[in-house]
């Protein structure tokens, strides 16, 4: 054995040790994982009606997870509240609007996810459950699954409309969650929403 | 035996970086991807430089009675 491999082999166990670290020790942590972009908090308002009652437009350009950057515009009354990297979490009067990325695994298509997986899960979890409507939609281009249903939240009904927008790497997950009163009054509003997510990476 | 070692190191890395960049990794499995990943990738190119570096002590010619 020379010089040349005890020398390969030293900086192998170092690499080694150096991944090790990376990954499940102190430094872990440090090199992936997504984190938030403070470009996507910023939003720029723009005077837009998006629905009755709703003259300003916030628009963010979400920049935290390289595949999947998007582009959402929501009313400006609309509370953005603390959200993890890649989504968006919204509170207004009567309901709450959620964005969030979704990894869709190579064994499975987005409709099958939606169907197999994701509504047998509210199914369990939320009681009262009872699908409204389901339907394959296109929003910009992009081949969407939208689930409509209600479930009871103590004594009140809510109504939730559930959409799954396909991306490059992940799937966009639009939530919007209002009181079954007060959902007819929203419907155009969260149509805008939708129909202004757009991806801005494909 | 050190074409085998080579072509054995060849794979590794090639695993590796399938993995690192081919594979679709789902959110809860990233942190083992990058450690399995990386980790055939080093003893990957760790063992095609052994290969390639390894030098075998002169032979010592034979007497035939």
């Amino acid at each position: 054995m020379n010089k040349k491999v005890i020398t390969i082999g030293l900086l192998a166990m170092t690499a080694l040790i150096l991944l090790t670290l990376y990954t499940f020790g102190p430094l872990a942590g440090r090199g992936g994982g997504a984190t938030v972009n403070p470009v996507s908090r910023q939003a720029k308002t723009e005077y837009k009606a998006m629905g009755p009652g709703t003259p300003v437009t916030n628009t963010y350009h979400n920049r935290d997870i390289k595949e999947n950057f998007y582009t959402l515009s929501v009313p400006d009354s609309w509370q953005l509240e603390s959200s993890p990297a890649g989504a968006y979490h919204f509170t207004f009067s009567g309901g709450e609007g959620t964005v969030e990325l979704m990894d869709i695994p190579d064994n499975t298509t987005p409709e099958l996810l939606v169907l197999s997986q994701e509504e047998p899960r509210f199914k369990n979890v939320l009681p009262g459950y009872q699908r409204l409507n389901y339907q394959k939609l296109s929003i910009n281009g992009n081949e969407a699954y939208q689930l409509i249903y209600q479930y009871t939240d103590g004594k009140k009904t809510n109504t939730a409309t559930r959409t799954t927008i396909v991306g490059k790497d992940r799937a966009g997950v639009l939530s919007l969650i209002s009181e079954k009163e007060t959902a007819p009054g929203l419907q155009a509003i969260f149509t805008s929403v939708l129909n202004g997510f757009k991806w801005e990476n494909q | 035996m050190k074409p085998i070692f080579s072509i054995i190191s060849v794979i590794l890395i090639g695993a590796g970086l399938y993995l690192k960049f081919l594979y679709d990794v789902p959110d809860v499995e990233e942190t083992t991807n990058f450690f399995v990943s990386g980790f055939l990738i080093i003893i990957g190119i760790a063992g095609l430089l052994i290969s390639v570096f390894w030098s075998h002590p002169p032979s010592t010619p034979q007497s035939h009675d």
